[in-house]
């Protein structure tokens, strides 16, 4: 894993641009430790720095084709990378190193633009045809790994990590109003929001072509959640779950580093960390979190997981004060706003991982968006169905769709919750039904911020442009948003890829496997009881994990929110309300933030609930996030730490 | 003639529960979920208090047949409350 920088067109000298390159690749130093490198020439300068994992003394970077035409800038792991190269290799390519980077060099080469289709993996890169001066930017399926693009002066900027621009000179950052909008109100950025002004995410699935002053833009995949052909019996089913998410981590598992696992406790951490245990001759390295909270704390179900595997098993104990003490540097490497503090801790637990010699961990992000884990996609089963429903059906699934929740659950309970459903049986956000609860909730976090008018227009336009999505089902749409959203935009961002790299780490996903996708929307709904979520995954490993693993049903992985800021920072109240800084960030409706702010910090604790938490974390990351970024402070301006080569390919640099 | 005590009250528990002032803005007639004033947390608050002090359970009805207002809550509460239940 690695990370990417580079500065392409405009008018600029090159001569500075080996400053530049290192500038830039400092800020992100942290995604790859351990080489870094550059290619310059008078259009274009661009480096990586690398994580070393496969083919650790070969992989350098940038990798050049033989004829020194072709250079590319990668950050990513292709799993499948050695049936490409044996593909390749029959189609006469010659391979200088073992390497899936130079794998990924030789498919451009040979089938263009259309090998990003075969490639299974996580990846962002550029490509550069230093002939025709054209280069290529291109993102993955699921948007695992970042990239960011940025225009300034008649730069194009790009990198894996924002904070990269800071190293650019006259470069400044300043938040887009209309973008935090749809932020607080869908609780991520969309595809190719950043949060800041003329700073874009190239959209997962897409790419960037830029050639002199042409630019092309285009997708190379969609997200496809159309169900293929049923199998035969359930029993079938199960067996194809076990055989694609088997091949999901065999490919996973491809390292020439040691692979751990992170087990959360939960289900589906706990069906890759026995996969990956049946498939390591030693013991598996096992890495969780533990909360003082007993609410939150699933070290019972992670101690018998463990057990029961045999795995050399690391827990982190994390108290609301070191959430607290984390949150600023772990925003600085989230880049955008938070809805809640859940990535932190993971951001100590990347850590602790790395402390412990390991450099790649395996997840089970994805599971809940694939095989429809998430409560959400039950309300968009039952909203669907509501006119069909009696009163009695219509009671019964709601009891069934969040019974972790406190307000779902107890006597006459759903009742209550009935009236509330029916408000939302009408679509009144085109296209976005499911979410209409959830994103009406998020208003209350809106209301921080001034001239906030429409924020769900962004998210309105984005289902608007998909072609295909309106003919969806309902609970597909849900799965689009929710992949489209919460996953790309927070779980494996801020919560996934920049908390983990943030250490030099690099996390897989099992579950995101194109084929194990794919396998899910055709089973999905087929077999039995939809209100029983991940019905198939549990009856695939009932037999292999503890039973209360599997038992205890869907359980969000949640960190404190405010309260510990309360507890181990009273001062940060003052930090909030003052008028000076409020000022300078320039976007809050203060009047507002500061009858929150009261209100977390006099309580009482009773009336703090998720919409209050959820609106007290966007508004302190918004704090760091005007420090670090608007404010620049989080520009690194020391050397890099290791050592940069350079491939000079300048007008200035060749011989006279 | 809405009930003044029952508006005052209800008044001042929706600004209290969700940081705002009734104004210009978000008036009494106002749709309080399009305002982002009530939310489902807030909604179930709401039915717990109004239970709780008025002794009337918000049901589905409310939602399904008039406006999620202060008006329209005031309204409900009055024609379903049973007599001498007011400010219990």
């Amino acid at each position: 894993m690695c990370g990417v920088a580079g500065v392409y067109g405009g008018a600029r000298p090159s001569d500075g641009h080996r400053d530049l390159i290192e500038g830039m690749l400092r800020q992100i130093e942290h995604r790859g430790p351990d080489e870094a490198g550059c290619y310059l020439d008078d259009r274009l300068a661009m480096g990586t720095v690398r994580l070393s994992i496969i083919d650790q003394a070969g992989g350098s970077q940038p990798v050049g084709s033989a004829d020194g035409r072709w250079w590319l800038c990668y950050n990513g792991e292709l799993y499948n990378y050695r049936e490409l190269r044996r593909e390749l290799h029959g189609l006469g390519v010659r391979f200088r190193t073992d390497s899936d980077t130079e794998v990924v060099l030789q498919a451009w080469l040979t089938w263009g633009r259309s090998c990003l289709s075969r490639f299974n993996g996580a990846f962002a890169f550029a490509v550069y045809d230093s002939l025709t001066g054209e280069l290529t930017l291109a993102r993955d399926r699921f948007g695992k790994r970042p990239l960011f693009v940025a225009r300034h002066g008649g730069v194009w900027l790009f990198a894996s990590e924002m904070k990269a621009f800071l190293a650019y000179p006259g470069f400044r950052f300043s938040f887009d109003q209309e973008q935090l909008a749809s932020i607080f109100a869908t609780w991520t950025p969309l595809p190719d929001q950043s949060g800041y002004r003329d700073v874009e995410q190239l959209p997962m699935g897409e790419y960037l072509c830029l050639r002199g002053d042409r630019v092309e833009r285009g997708r190379w995949t969609a997200l496809d959640l159309e169900p293929g052909p049923a199998p035969a019996s359930e029993e079938e089913a199960v067996e194809l779950v076990r055989a694609e998410l088997a091949a999901a981590v065999d490919v996973r598992l491809r390292s020439d580093v040691e692979v751990g696992v992170y087990a959360s406790g939960g289900l589906d951490s706990s069906i890759i960390t026995h996969l990956a245990a049946e498939r390591q001759s030693g013991p598996l390295r096992t890495f969780s979190l533990e909360f003082e909270d007993a609410a939150v704390d699933e070290s019972a179900e992670q101690a018998a997981l463990t057990e029961k595997l045999g795995t050399r098993h690391h827990a982190l104990r994390v108290r609301d004060e070191d959430v607290v003490r984390a949150f600023p540097a772990a925003v600085k490497h989230a880049e955008v706003p938070a809805f809640r503090t859940a990535f932190v801790p993971m951001y100590l637990l990347a850590e602790r991982v790395r402390q412990s010699g390991i450099k790649v961990v395996l997840s089970g992000e994805g599971a809940d968006e694939a095989f429809l884990g998430y409560g959400i996609f039950k309300d968009a089963l039952l909203l669907d169905a509501w006119d069909d429903l009696d009163e009695g059906a219509r009671l019964d699934r709601i009891a069934r769709i969040y019974p972790y929740l406190p307000h779902f659950s107890g006597e006459g309970a759903p009742r209550r919750m009935l009236g509330l459903y029916r408000r939302f049986t009408e679509e009144y956000l085109p296209g976005l039904f499911s979410h209409q609860m959830r994103f009406q909730n998020g208003r209350f976090a809106v209301r921080l911020l001034r001239d906030a008018t429409a924020p769900f227009d962004a998210a309105q336009r984005l289902v608007a442009g998909e072609p295909g999505y309106h003919g969806l089902g309902t609970v597909q749409k849900a799965q689009w948003l929710e992949f489209r959203t919460l996953l790309a935009g927070y779980l494996l961002s801020t919560q996934g890829d920049r908390m983990t790299l943030g250490h030099g780490v690099e996390n897989r996903c099992p579950f995101l496997d194109p084929a194990v996708v794919r396998l899910a929307a055709s089973l999905n709904h087929r077999f039995g009881d939809p209100f029983d979520e991940k019905y198939l995954l549990k009856r695939a490993y009932a037999d292999v994990l503890p039973e209360r693993v599997v038992a205890k049903g869907k359980f969000p992985y949640r960190a404190t929110d405010s309260a510990a800021f309360v507890q181990a920072w009273p001062d940060f109240r003052d930090t909030l309300t003052d008028q000076s800084t409020l000022d300078e960030i320039g976007v809050f409706d203060t009047r507002f933030v500061r009858a929150l702010v009261d209100r977390v910090f006099d309580g009482p604790a009773e009336r703090i609930g998720t919409k209050e938490n959820q609106a007290f974390t966007l508004l302190a990351s918004l704090f760091w996030l005007h420090h670090w970024f608007v404010r620049g402070q989080a520009r690194e301006s020391s050397p890099l730490r290791v050592g940069l080569r350079v491939v000079d390919r300048r007008t200035s640099a060749l011989p006279a | 003639m809405p009930d003044a005590r029952l508006t005052a009250e209800l008044k001042s528990y929706l600004e209290n529960e969700a940081l705002f002032r009734f104004d210009d803005e978000i008036t009494e007639d106002t749709d309080l979920f399009k305002a982002g004033v009530l939310d489902s947390f807030g909604y179930v608050s709401l039915m717990n208090h109004v239970r709780e002090r008025h002794g009337v359970e918000l049901g589905e009805d409310l939602l399904d047949s008039v406006l999620v207002s202060l008006r329209g809550i005031v309204e409900f509460v009055e024609a379903h409350a049973v007599h001498g239940a007011n400010g219990r």
